[in-house]
């Protein structure tokens, strides 16, 4: 056993140190936590994973319903149920590991105070559960495709880009969200409500160019999900067209992010178990 | 040869807030309630200077490679808070600590249990929380499944075992963790009565090997048997150091004396007076054979509910032996209106041993925040043994808690 580990409990930290060494030793960890919340998840559920499939076809079923055939949508050419599950499916991950990360500490309070290891796992665990959910509903997506005789484009092979871009904002959002509601309880009222701002706000329901409007194109620009919902069905389709510039942004704004909630994580993580 | 722990002039100061301790800031809606409930009390608050409160201040240790040392003291004196910093849960606000060597902390058995999860998966998961990879946990698992006795159940959930198989499995974990540096909490003897020895006797074998440990408790036997040196932490203050003997000795003698400067001002409270009135006077020396009233006068600025409010009751090992709340029989009464309050407990004669006792008032609301605000009341009495009280001979301290005004039937 390595015994010659010095560790010094002292009242500062550099901000910008990111204990890379604590990752690497507490890795399995991660992998347990990871693995703890995919078992526990859907147990003692009557139709469990059935779940994980039913809630974006649900969520497709009423919008295709509503915005399609009550409303008058441009899908440009796309089948109305692929269009919108493409999106769905990438939302459904962005929007479930938002919400449980935003309480992963609040919930995990108990273990907080009794135990050291890297905060940050609880939330980054609950996003990582998460990607296997996507990739079931992966098997759902091919399926709708065919049955509606849609084609894959070539940009396919891009398609993990997105996912990418998601998980990067979205951890960044939960360190921000997380840490936060340790120490406001209030933020768990203000994160569901903020998740339903998102899905309007984004083009998931709609296409990206059916938001003309100066004001709305701002919305677009500023908010980091309309890129990555953009590209998803763009990689997807082949069409509609892409809109580099927003997709640009929301690279710069999701990296943003993403460092944003870290430091902020990083600075309130020492005063977790005295908040909490 | 480096000390495997130094700890060096170490501090840990907290805020106290509405109420409630914390390190930093406090609750959103606590804080805008309270500025409508109380805008002058609130607004007083942010003229004044924050008060603050040391838990902890200028300690300084050193635990050589394989001693084993105690960490003993009173409710309050600072021992939970060196635990939590000792273990990296919270950090000091002066000072450091250092370690040297893998360190295994251990303030709960079955951190991050998961009652949905097996036994099996629960060994892995709550291994993998204390530090151990995966390759110890499997190395040791069969040997940790047969420590807690729990074979047949393995791929059972663990919310389908009972509260003995449970702590069973969470200890085994616990106890199979190979750290060269081991900082234990008390909560270490779980279980029934064989389980405990057979706990005891792991912890004994734990400090065979050479390790380092430190243990924190209030439990005195237990430090006793299992440490060689101690600390005695006293309002958060080194009160003394060295051999684990003398040093329980010390606090022993210190638990005599000790008064508090009343009336003891807290923003929700002022308690007036902790009287303890035998024969109709206040008095510090209890005869055993009769009862004895506990009464707290105390005010309320404003109505309160989900009040915890009572006494405890520690011997002078430090063992909790009675607790009494206003509310234990009687929901409705934890609900108080403002104003002045006398509340008065008769406590019944023939029940303590003779010995040194502490009878300390809690007051929390809403089960964790202290309306105290780190304010220690307490009266320190001797009860002198029941005249009629037929010890058999030696009178050994240690051999009972309590005894029992009752008479056995013989045919």
């Amino acid at each position: 056993m390595a015994s010659n580990k010095e560790k010094i409990i002292g009242p500062k930290r550099s901000f910008w140190e990111v204990n890379l060494r604590d990752i690497w030793d507490y890795r399995e960890l991660l992998y347990f936590l990871t693995l703890r919340q995919i078992k526990t998840k859907y147990k003692q559920t009557a139709i469990g994973i059935v779940w994980v499939v039913l809630q974006p076809l649900l969520t497709m079923a009423i919008f295709a319903l509503i915005f399609y055939r009550v409303g008058n949508f441009n899908t440009g050419g796309i089948a109305v149920y692929p269009f919108l599950f493409s999106t769905l499916m990438l939302w459904t991950f962005f929007s479930s590991a938002l919400n449980s990360g935003s309480q992963s500490l609040v919930s995990n309070a108990n273990m907080i105070s009794k135990i050291y290891f890297p905060r940050f796992l609880l939330p980054l665990s609950l996003a990582l559960a998460g990607l296997l959910d996507y990739v079931i509903s992966w098997g759902v997506f091919v399926f709708i495709m065919i049955a509606t005789g849609e084609a894959f484009s070539s940009w396919m092979v891009f398609i993990w880009v997105p996912l990418v871009l998601s998980f990067v904002l979205v951890t960044g959002l939960t360190f921000l969200f997380s840490a936060m509601a340790a120490k406001y309880r209030d933020v768990q009222y203000i994160v569901p409500f903020f998740t339903t701002l998102l899905l309007f706000a984004s083009p998931i329901l709609y296409p990206l160019n059916a938001a003309q409007d100066p004001i709305l194109r701002t919305i677009m620009t500023l908010n980091p999900l309309a890129g990555i919902m953009d590209a998803q069905r763009f990689f997807v389709f082949g069409r509609p067209e892409m809109d580099m510039t927003v997709f640009a942004s929301s690279i710069v704004v999701s990296i943003a992010v993403f460092v944003i909630g870290l430091l902020y994580f990083k600075k309130y993580e020492r005063q977790l178990a005295d908040v909490i | 040869m480096l000390p495997a722990i130094s700890v060096r002039n170490l501090s840990k100061q907290y805020f106290i807030g509405t109420g409630a301790y914390t390190a930093a800031g406090s609750r959103l809606t606590e804080t805008l309630t309270n500025t409508v409930r109380h805008p002058i009390l609130t607004f007083k608050g942010m003229m004044g200077a924050k008060e603050s409160f040391w838990a902890l201040q200028d300690i300084d240790f050193e635990v050589h490679e394989g001693e084993s040392m105690g960490i003993i003291g009173r409710n309050g004196a600072g021992k939970s808070t060196m635990l939590k910093i000792l273990s990296q849960i919270t950090y000091p606000t002066q000072g450091e600590v250092v370690l040297r060597g893998r360190v295994g902390s251990l303030l709960e058995v079955g951190t991050g249990f998961h009652p949905e999860l097996t036994g099996r998966e629960n060994v892995f998961l709550n291994g993998a929380i204390l530090g151990m990879t995966r390759k110890e946990i499997r190395g040791k698992f069969d040997e940790i499944v047969r420590f807690a006795e729990v074979e047949k159940f393995l791929d059972t959930p663990v919310k389908r075992y009972s509260s003995g198989m449970y702590l069973r499995l969470a200890f085994a974990v616990a106890a199979h963790l190979e750290s060269e540096i081991l900082i234990a909490d008390e909560v270490l003897a779980v279980g029934d009565q064989q389980f405990q020895a057979k706990c005891l006797g792991k912890m004994k074998e734990v400090y065979r090997q050479g390790r380092t440990v430190i243990f924190v408790s209030h439990n005195m036997h237990a430090v006793r048997s299992l440490c060689e040196s101690a600390v005695l932490l006293k309002n958060g203050r080194i009160a003394a150091t060295g051999a684990a003997n003398d040093v329980i000795d010390d606090y022993a003698r210190s638990l005599e004396g000790a008064n508090v400067a009343f009336p003891v001002e807290a923003s929700d409270i002022t308690v007036e007076a902790l009287d303890i009135v035998q024969n109709g006077r206040d008095t510090n020396l209890i005869d055993g054979t009769r009862p004895f009233d506990v009464v707290i006068r105390f005010r309320l600025p404003r109505d309160l509910e989900k009040l915890r409010m009572g006494v405890y009751v520690n011997n002078a090992l430090g063992d909790e032996i009675v607790r009494s709340f206003f509310s234990d029989w009687d929901r409705s009464k934890e609900n108080m209106k403002s104003g002045s309050h006398v509340a008065r407990l008769s406590f019944p004669g023939k029940l303590l041993v003779n010995g040194a006792y502490t009878i300390t008032m809690g007051v929390r609301r809403q089960g964790s925040i202290d309306l105290l605000a780190g304010h220690r009341i307490e009266r320190n009495i001797n009860v002198a043994a029941p005249t009629d009280f037929n010890s058999g001979g030696l009178v050994d301290p240690y051999q009972a808690a309590v005894i029992l005004d009752r008479e056995w039937e013989l045919d």
